[in-house]
């Protein structure tokens, strides 16, 4: 083999951020006459795999850029019709003219109500940043709070339950064990450290180490493939029992074997402060803090008051205050447990009662409640057990319930943010050496931690729901959604008349979401949305754009784009949640755009200028970024484009330091061990009794019962606003019956990001190698029993008579009751010919209507009662 | 001289495909040719079934198959134990395609080299410019050839295959969770007979007798 040299004029490699899924590994390209050929991790990063480690499709990246199929000109809808099979009949247009038709229809919103703008966020394509601005965007249009975002191919499975939770908690967007000094992992319908959920590589590089240092993994997960098939043993679970599960492991916990970190309890947790009858804190009547008991002098206390030892708060007892009754929360939470029996569990989830309390005995076994460490010099309580979760377990109807429950085990015995146990996210971002830019949590209302920085809005305090409803996803009134489901649901008409929200949507103005095929029922999907004017940023026309777009715009992809800013603001939920040093990364163009593609921010600045917002949006991120210096400040009347606005913040955020960190494409700072293993240096609590939930009740059923809104018509389920983690059948479960007697769930393939990674021909190659990524799979035994083998085409039907097709494969290690679908297949865009068929649609059996969205969280009942037929 | 020879975790390995296609982009390889695959299967049954992953390559075989069968000496087995073809002596009979036990040799002709990523629609710059600067001839066999280029470009750079990135297989330094080591098989001190020793490290079907320098662990 010869290299011909005499040809090549030009072979280098430039540092920049994986933009192929949410997780930002360092990676750097090599690029040979402009033409980029090769795709490697960054040794000297942290964040990614070991080394100049990349996942399969991270190292296929390259195809965004090479794609023939990337649109390279704005796209205007001739075709008045729209809908599923509708072709739009696309006219090439100027820029300029797309620019005009936007900014005219949104000056005329704008008039009226902004709030009739959807925005989606970029996220569901891959972590091509930046994550947080495009909320400040829509604000500076005067959109309110998270309400009129939706969302596309992470879609509605991601984790609102998850995040509601990993903010209440930890102060994070997420949550993963602590791989370095765990000894005792549990995963809930989660593949951390198997190749998905954030900071996915990071992750997996940790736990590798863990597995071979020799720590017990145990999965509880329908299907034994990517998670369950890597652990140390796989327990099959049915999709949305993990609660029970989680109960029965808690109850053990309290009361059966009666060991937890009681000074954890009483220090770190809500478990302490009176309840009144009713449930809610008894306040004090002056500062209306919560209460609590002192036992050494008998006294009831404000929760912060400093006279009280924490090792003296009283856990259990009953006590007088202004002549009522109170008793610490802890009391009816340990009565309400004793329900959960292991048999019970094990009756609703399938998994074998002795397994149950084989992993209750080696979690309390393994805990090591009492025990420190010394790491850094700094000593920590040794909590070696960790339990985590995330889309999967969390995506039911009972999804807040699914995730407290499976928190609450570490809670018991203190394993949140301490050595070994579960960590988030960092919940601080310390600046960098010379620069500015940093982000402290604060302790708010309650002592409950509220994160530096969260997507949407902050998770605490909870803002009480109020009438009317001001925008598109209610969130006025549903407070805790991440992302509200509302405006998917099949009777949104109903809600938004009768909770008051007046306007209707009329523009959607998106990046790359793919919301027609990837959240649930198509049909309700383009009903809801088709009558709006759908304008996307996209590299292909998908699905949606096809389906229901008017306006799509080229955009660049990460390979060709100039992005500051992808990994700054993201620190709590991407770069790593360990004791490793902070990293950040920029994203570099490594190639020319495509056509006459352009980086969406710097649409959307074009956009607002034209509108007329560029200042308060310019606005928005002086403060975010906290720019005092007046020469760094954006200042009213400048329009600078993103890379111009980064010159300034960069400068702002690495000081001194900014070339030399543009210039290799990536910062790195020492992260001090005090901020990774936060939990007992910052005095909050978790509200692991989740007495906000008491108060929402009270006011979204008296706004429920004054507009007349028939929830109960609906079948939204009020019973799950409980402080306590208690048990709910998921929506699908009820649906069971002798025909429609399987529970259809999908799961994350390691080599797919929502659905644009089928697009890319590297990966769809090996995706046809794999034997389960485009199939559906089946429990051997059963597809025997009712007559299938590999191979055969099977129809997918829902109790709603939407139909799948797909191709069977059969598979030991899956619960004999379900059937699995990777990822989000079965497409059809004209734009994206690879894609184009492949593997099976799961989100369209997912029925819209309101009953299967938890009614706390949002989240959508992610499994679905089917029946299957040979086609 | 050293005998260069890999070992592949699969405690560690989760089935990422990183090897795969980081082999395909460093040899610029035509759609459906692969010198690292991924093999995915099960073994026992339900509830205790488990996952096997397996990832593949030429095995560098000692008393390699395809060396026996080649009629003309074209494959043969390096001193530092990589089994090579020259393609100046390859006619084409593909008889080591049909010895090699481990299916790890691929026919290079015109209707492979024809074939496109984006079917339909011509070759992309990547697959023009990869023409180039990595040819295949015509008429001939290929497989994986441990990234010899790299080693030995590494190796004049005065770097260390299996510990520097520029002189160790692009499959090794792409594995995100360190699943794969590359290293000097005759080295006692060296990671991968640590490893080896270390792990009980198996080769792949040794009853095949090929004597293969990949090594596998769990
Ligand atoms: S995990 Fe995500 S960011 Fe990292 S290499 Fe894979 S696709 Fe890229
Ligand atoms: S694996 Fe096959 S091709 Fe490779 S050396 Fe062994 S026999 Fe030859
Ligand atoms: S790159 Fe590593 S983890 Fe990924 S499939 Fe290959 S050996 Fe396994």
């Amino acid at each position: 083999m010869t290299y011909k040299t005499d040809e090549i004029w030009e072979d280098k490699w430039v540092n920049t951020t994986c933009g192929v899924c949410y997780c930002g590994c360092g990676a750097k390209v090599r690029v040979v006459n402009g033409v980029p050929v090769k795709i490697e991790g960054i040794k000297e990063t942290t964040m990614g795999g070991t080394g100049a480690g990349l996942c399969g499709k991270g190292a296929a990246g390259l195809m965004y850029y090479h794609d023939p199929n990337r649109i390279k000109k704005p796209l205007l809808r001739t075709n008045p019709e729209k809908g599923i099979g509708v072709d739009p009949k696309w006219k090439e247009i100027e820029w300029d003219e797309a620019l005009d038709i936007i900014s005219t229809k949104m000056k005329k919103i704008m008039e009226d109500d902004p709030n009739k703008i959807l925005f989606t966020n970029q996220t569901m394509r891959a972590s091509d940043g930046p994550h947080n601005h495009p909320y400040f965007y829509a604000q500076a249009y005067g959109v309110k709070n998270n309400g009129n975002f939706i969302i596309g191919g992470g879609s509605l499975h991601c984790g609102n339950a998850c995040h509601m939770l990993g903010g209440l908690i930890h102060g994070a967007w997420s949550i993963a064990p602590d791989w370095r000094y765990t000894k005792y992992v549990l995963k809930w319908g989660s593949s951390k450290g198997t190749g998905s959920g954030h900071s996915a590589m990071t992750n997996a590089r940790l736990r590798a180490d863990a597995v071979r240092r020799g720590i017990k993994e145990i999965v509880f997960d329908p299907m034994g493939n990517f998670a369950g098939g890597k652990a140390t043993e796989w327990l099959a679970i049915l999709p949305g029992t993990d609660a029970a599960v989680g109960l029965a492991i808690a109850n053990y916990i309290v009361n059966i074997r009666g060991e937890m970190d009681e000074l954890y309890l009483k220090a770190k947790t809500n478990f302490v402060y009176l309840i009144k009858d009713d449930g809610t804190y008894m306040r004090h009547e002056k500062s209306d803090k919560p209460l609590v008991y002192d036992t050494k002098n008998g006294k009831i206390k404000e929760y912060d008051d400093t006279s009280a030892a924490w090792e003296d708060l009283a856990l259990d007892g009953e006590y007088e205050y202004n002549g009522e009754t109170v008793r610490p929360s802890f009391v009816p939470f340990k009565e309400h447990l004793k329900q959960f029996t292991v048999e019970w569990a094990a009756d609703i989830s399938t998994v074998p009662a002795a397994k149950i309390l084989e992993v209750a005995k080696g979690w309390v076994d393994n805990a090591q409640i009492g025990s420190t460490i010394t790491i850094e010099g700094k000593t920590f309580p040794y909590r070696p057990v960790s339990s985590v979760t995330f889309r999967g377990s969390q995506g039911h109807t009972n999804g807040i319930h699914q995730v407290a429950a499976i928190d609450l085990m570490a809670q018991l015995v203190g394993a949140e943010d301490v050595p070994g146990g579960t960590l988030g996210w960092p919940a601080i971002r310390r600046a960098y050496p010379g620069g500015h830019y940093e982000q402290t949590c604060t302790v708010g209302t309650d002592g409950v931690i509220v994160p530096s920085v969260f997507y949407s809005h902050d998770p605490w305090p909870v803002h009480a729901p109020s009438y009317p409803a001001t925008n598109m996803g209610c969130v006025d009134i549903w407070t805790h959604c991440t992302l509200s489901h509302i405006p998917y649901v099949e009777e949104v008409d109903y809600i938004h008349e009768k909770l008051g929200m007046k306007s209707k949507p009329e523009m959607i103005f998106g990046i790359s979401a793919n919301f027609v095929i990837s959240n649930s029922d198509w049909d309700t999907a383009v009903k809801n949305f088709k009558d709006c004017f759908v304008v996307q940023m996209d590299l292909w026309v998908n699905e949606t754009d096809q389906a229901i777009g008017d306006l799509i715009l080229p955009d660049v992809s990460y390979l060709e784009k100039d992005c500051w800013s992808s990994e700054i603001d993201a620190f709590f939920f991407s770069g790593s949640p360990s004791y490793e040093d902070w990293y950040v990364h920029l994203q570099k163009p490594v190639a020319k755009p495509i056509g006459e593609s352009r980086f969406f921010m710097d649409v959307y600045i074009d956009v607002a200028n034209r509108v007329g917002v560029l200042d308060k949006f310019n606005a928005k991120l002086n403060d975010y970024y906290g720019i005092k210096d007046p020469e760094l400040q954006i200042k009213p009347g400048e329009v600078l484009d993103w890379k111009q606005i980064g010159e300034r913040v960069l400068k702002w955020v690495y000081g001194p330091d900014k070339e030399k960190i543009e210039e290799q494409g990536y910062a790195t700072w020492h992260k001090p061990i005090e901020d990774v293993y936060w939990r007992w240096n910052i005095d909050s609590r978790c509200p692991v009794y989740m007495e906000y939930l008491i108060h929402d009740r009270r006011n979204m059923e008296k706004i429920f019962e004054e507009t007349g809104f028939d929830y109960k018509k609906l079948e939204m389920d009020m019973d799950q606003y409980t402080p306590l983690p208690s048990w709910f059948w998921p929506e699908s479960h009820k649906d069971l019956d002798n025909e429609y007697d399987l529970l259809a769930f999908s799961y994350r393939d390691i080599l797919h990001t929502n659905n644009t990674t089928f697009q890319n021909p590297y990966v769809d190659e090996v995706s046809q190698m794999c034997p389960y990524t485009f199939t559906i799979t089946l429990n051997t035994t059963m597809a025997k029993e009712r007559g299938f083998k590999d191979g055969d085409i099977i129809w997918i039907e829902n109790k709603y008579g939407v139909t799948e097709k797909g191709i069977v494969k059969t598979m030991e290690a899956q619960s004999p009751k379900v059937i699995g679908i990777a990822g989000q297949g079965g497409l059809w865009a004209d734009g994206r010919p690879i894609a184009k068929g492949k593997g099976a649609n799961f989100c369209k059996l997912l029925p819209s209507k309101l009953k299967y969205f938890d009614p706390v969280a949002g989240n959508m009942e992610t499994a679905v009662a089917v029946k299957i037929y040979k086609a | 001289m050293p005998r260069w020879g890999m070992v592949i975790d699969v405690k560690r390995c989760i089935a990422c495909w990183g090897c795969t296609i980081a082999c395909k982009e460093e040899h610029f390889l035509p759609p459906g040719v692969f010198f690292n695959r991924v093999l995915i299967g099960e073994s026992g049954k339900f509830p205790t079934s488990s996952k096997l992953i397996y990832p593949i390559l030429c095995n560098h075989c000692s008393d390699a198959a395809c060396v026996e069968a080649c009629p003309t000496g074209a494959t043969y087995v390096r001193e530092d134990g990589i089994v090579a073809i020259d393609d100046e002596k390859c006619v084409g009979c593909r008889a080591c395609m049909v010895s090699c036990p481990y299916q790890q040799r691929t026919y290079y002709d015109e209707k492979v080299k024809d074939r496109e990523y984006f079917p339909g629609q011509g070759k992309t710059e990547m697959e023009i410019i990869g023409e180039k600067l990595y040819p295949f001839k015509l008429g001939t066999v290929i497989k994986c050839n441990f990234c010899t280029e790299r080693l030995e470009d590494g190796m004049k750079k005065g770097l260390t295959p299996g510990k520097d990135e520029d002189a160790t297989p692009a499959c090794v330094n792409i594995c995100p969770v360190n699943a794969r080591v590359f290293g000097d098989l005759d080295d006692p001190n060296s990671e991968i007979n640590r490893l080896i020793m270390e792990k009980k490290g198996k080769q792949l079907r040794k009853e095949f007798g090929t004597e293969p320098a990949v090594y596998y662990i769990d």
